[in-house]
């Protein structure tokens, strides 16, 4: 063992010490005037600048939101009751600001920066504004390569593209966090050798928890982590017992965290988990701050609050890298009122909607997207050839079959055309169902698509469709190998690639029993 | 909190009339004068506050008080801000009022607390710098505070120039705790 001598430890405590007596620190100082409910207003600091970040005795730090005539309005991001009144605040001179770099993939933080899974530091060396415009039309190019969710009935009806910003919105229980979670789980493939011969850019994700319980955030983690995920994901979590300043500024730290992945040329996916109760805790901060409240007691900004998040969502143009930011906001409402204030404001702010529905749930169609409302505006750029030739069909056959649905609850006869497409329309309906955790492959959704679109599980009883796909798919993954990858590789549907489809499934239905 | 802006407000007019006066001098030595009795006279501060007794009162207490010590704008400010029933914030309105004259005349006043006293000597070398990094008069009130422990601390507006040991000793506790301190 390596011996520290006494004398040694001395100088360098020395060392430290010296220059200890000459500096004179300046700063800027006010008093505290008021405090109560997270926020605080202080007196003095007349040059303090919005949105700063000032400091409070005991560690407590806040972010200046309102300078008035004769007071300046601040929330606090700590624990209200270890400051009291006619205490002093020191300036920081630096606007709310979190560290951002790569050794946050893996961790969990708060909206500050700050690591809260008891993993020790993490070492950064950037600072970023939590606050940052969005970037203008010249930095920014089309949304044109697809980001893959894993799930048949998202990447085949509303397809997402990097950049975009896709909302998810239903009910609670209905799995919204699901869809978020496959979508995350998916990006593994991203990261592997094989997306890199194809041609496909490592996406890296991050997971933002706003007022949710602290379970709920740990189950999370603990998904991410037995999947492998949480090698490429970050999770930025202000729950439910969280003061709402923090809740408030963390969509935004999410943002930030993402645009470095982003201004550094590479894919990032922030999953905003959810911003009903981020409008809630903004609600609650500006209320507190006497702004007057306006439509459900919001104030009159929560429309900016909202937009000015989801315009930092962006593919980046290849002068800059062609990184690109994509958002997956999700609300959630109530009985399904998605006329209300929050609600309506997100739909028109992104790029497309994905609504889920109980009813759907309930009658076992999971994930309960209700793909006749679903839309995506700009990720059918995005989609691969092959998906885009399958996926037409599949839009057009599930638009006549729920048409048809309804008449066919009356029970009378039907001719034979009519029948048919019900029964095209069900068996539809049953392959876009999926578990959950279990991400499917763009070549293999193709292929599944490509089978229930040209009429070949038909013939199948309902019960058997999934049965079928799971033995079939299992077939095709080690007997026809090669078909997979040229799929994923060509990212075309070509008439040989059809023909070779056919004729294993040809095979393939001759040995499968069609009764259980 | 709401006390503030209408003291600010009437001292502004305050200002404004003693711009307008012949002697700025008298006015203001005057409402010193004011300033001072209001402080020293737990009495008379309770009468001002007070809503029960009638405008028509206090006027004629202020004016036997004051009458004949002091000059006529005065006298009539004070029978003014009674009329408005403002008598109330005659203080803060006062003190507002020499902030704003110290910013007129270009004056900042400086707090300096240090953990020993300090020299004659030292204390005219210390205006002297304090004149240079504001660029204005200053003037300086000095108190003592063990606290510090040593060095000074001065207090310039909402700047604070911070050179005591206990402020030292604070960095350095903090720059230990964040391991910033390194071997070189």
């Amino acid at each position: 063992m390596a011996e520290v001598r006494p004398d040694e430890i001395t100088a360098v405590l020395r060392k430290q010490l010296s220059g200890f007596e000459k500096e004179i620190d300046i700063y800027d100082v006010g008093t505290v005037l008021q405090v109560g409910d997270g926020i605080a207003r202080l007196y003095g600091l007349s040059k303090v600048m919005a949105s700063e970040l000032i400091e409070f005795p005991n560690d407590v730090f806040g972010m200046v939101l309102n300078l008035e005539e004769d007071n300046v309005g601040c929330v606090l991001f700590g624990d209200d009751t270890k400051i009291k009144e006619g205490d002093t605040v020191k300036r920081t001179k630096r606007v709310a600001s979190m560290p951002v770099g790569e050794a946050m993939l893996g961790r969990v933080i708060n909206p500050l920066g700050q690591p809260i899974d008891g993993r020790g530091a993490i070492k950064t060396e950037k600072f970023s504004p939590l606050e940052r415009k969005a970037l203008g039309v010249i930095q920014r190019q089309p949304v044109k390569q697809p980001l893959q969710t894993g799930l048949k009935a998202i990447d085949g009806m509303v397809p997402i593209g990097r950049g975009q910003r896709e909302l998810i919105i239903g009910d609670r229980q209905t799995g919204k966090t699901a869809v978020a979670l496959d979508t995350i789980i998916n990006q593994k493939y991203t990261h592997s050798e094989k997306a890199k011969k194809d041609g496909v850019n490592p996406v890296y994700c991050i997971y933002v928890a706003i007022g949710q319980k602290g379970s709920t955030v740990a189950q999370v983690m603990t998904k991410l982590e037995e999947t492998g995920a949480m090698e490429y994901t970050a999770i930025i979590s202000a729950t439910a017992s969280d003061p709402a300043p923090l809740q408030f500024i963390a969509p935004y730290a999410g943002a930030t965290l993402g645009e470095f992945f982003r201004d550094s040329g590479r894919d990032v996916l922030v999953v905003y988990d959810d911003l009903s109760k981020h409008a809630a805790a903004y609600r609650e901060v500006s209320l507190l701050l006497r702004r007057p409240p306006g439509r459900e007691a919001y104030p009159g900004d929560v429309f900016y609050l909202h937009s000015r998040l989801l315009e930092r969502a962006s593919k980046l143009s290849d002068e800059l890298g062609g990184g690109s930011l994509t958002a997956l906001p999700i609300i959630e409402t109530q009985a399904g009122d998605v006329a209300a204030y929050i609600p309506t404001n997100v739909i028109s702010i992104t790029d497309g909607q994905i609504f889920l529905e109980p009813n759907l749930f309930n009658s076992g169609v999971r994930p309960a997207i209700n793909v006749g409302i679903s839309v995506s505006r700009v990720g059918g750029n995005a989609q691969i050839k092959a998906m885009k030739k399958v996926a037409g069909r599949l839009r057009l056959d599930l638009a006549q079959y729920r048409e048809l649905e309804a008449f066919a609850k009356f029970g009378s006869d039907l001719d034979k055309a009519t029948q048919q497409q019900l029964q095209r329309g069900s068996r539809l309906v049953e392959v876009l169902k999926q578990r959950q955790y279990v991400p499917m492959p763009v070549e293999k959704q193709v292929i599944m698509l490509y089978l229930g679109t040209s009429g070949f599980l038909d013939q199948l009883p309902i019960d058997r469709v999934l049965p079928f796909e799971k033995e079939f798919l299992e077939i095709a993954e080690t007997r026809h190998k090669d078909l997979l990858d040229i799929i994923a590789e060509k990212k075309e549907l070509t008439d040989d690639i059809t023909k070779r489809i056919q004729a294993i499934a040809k095979e393939f239905m001759d040995t499968f029993s069609v009764s259980a | 909190m709401s006390n503030l802006r209408v003291a600010k407000r009437y001292a502004s007019a305050l200002m404004a009339l003693t711009g307008d006066a012949k002697k700025p001098e008298t006015i203001a030595d005057d409402l010193l004068t004011v300033q001072s009795t209001i402080k020293s006279s737990r009495e008379l501060r309770s009468l001002l506050a007070s809503p029960v007794v009638s405008k028509e009162k206090k006027k004629a207490v202020m004016a036997e008080i004051f009458g004949k010590k002091i000059g006529a704008e005065v006298n009539a400010y004070l029978a003014a801000i009674i009329e408005k029933r403002r008598e109330d914030v005659l203080a803060e309105v006062l003190e507002q009022y020499f902030i704003l004259r110290d910013d007129q005349l270009g004056i900042v006043s400086v707090d300096v607390r240090s953990a020993v006293k300090f020299s004659a000597e030292q204390e005219k070398s210390l205006i002297r710098q304090l004149e240079s990094y504001t660029q204005k008069k200053v003037r300086v009130s000095f108190s003592l505070d063990k606290v510090l422990k040593g060095g000074f601390v001065a207090k310039v507006g909402d700047t604070t120039l911070d050179g005591s040991i206990r402020r030292q000793l604070e960095l350095l506790r903090s720059r230990l705790k964040d391991g910033s301190v390194s071997k070189n």
